[in-house]
């Protein structure tokens, strides 16, 4: 149901383009539906990820 | 061949894996098609492996093994998906890393792989019990670079 993924950006720049990532760590939510910029904290993230369950 | 990891980090893991639990899983899916770091990947490993004997290394090739890469959605190389081991039964818990795990990455394995054992992500109970009522997969990709 929950799967988490690292992705070294700069061995699969394709993916990392696809999701416009500028700077690391960046978080992509369902492959595009929402996306967390640095590092945050666990409150952060389920805020964001709430967000992009809501779309 | 020389060792990737030196023998002060040889030692920081052992007194990491010393708190050690239950056994831990390792999957390694390299290519033999041309594959930046699948080498090196899979030699830090198999060093990593042989640190502690509850964790398990397989390795895999993407190509080769196809029938396994999907059933753990594994759609590159190199690719280590961190799972759970219980008497024989492996338990993918949805947890990979694609590429080479250097630098702060590097700690990051250690550290997955040591929540793996513990079975314990360590969320705060409010966290635990959104997640618990999630209707849809969640898919998060955190995008890194060696630093």
């Amino acid at each position: 149901m929950i799967r988490a993924e690292g992705v070294e950006a700069t061995e699969f720049p394709d993916l990392a383009n696809r999701f416009n990532v500028q700077g690391v760590p960046q978080t992509v939510i369902n492959s595009g539906a929402g996306t967390v910029v640095g590092a945050v904290g666990e409150q952060n993230l389920l805020a964001a990820i709430q967000r992009a369950l809501l779309h | 061949m020389e060792k990737l990891l030196d023998d002060q980090i040889t030692k920081q893991i052992g007194e990491a894996f010393a708190q050690m639990q239950a056994p831990v899983q390792i999957l390694f899916f390299g290519s033999h098609e041309p594959c930046a770091y699948c080498g090196e990947v899979q030699q830090l490993l198999e060093e990593v492996a042989a640190s502690h004997d509850k964790v398990n290394l397989a390795l895999y090739d993407i190509q080769a093994d196809r029938g396994l890469a999907d059933r753990y959605r594994v759609d590159k190389a190199p690719t280590i998906v961190v799972a759970a081991a219980d008497g024989g039964q492996i338990s993918d818990l949805g947890i990979q890393f694609s590429g080479i795990p250097a630098g702060h990455e590097f700690a990051t394995l250690i550290n997955d792989i040591m929540i793996v054992s513990g079975r314990d992500s360590g969320l705060s109970p409010e966290v635990r019990d959104f997640l618990k009522h999630l209707e849809e997969p969640l898919l998060l990709q955190v995008f890194v670079t060696p630093t």
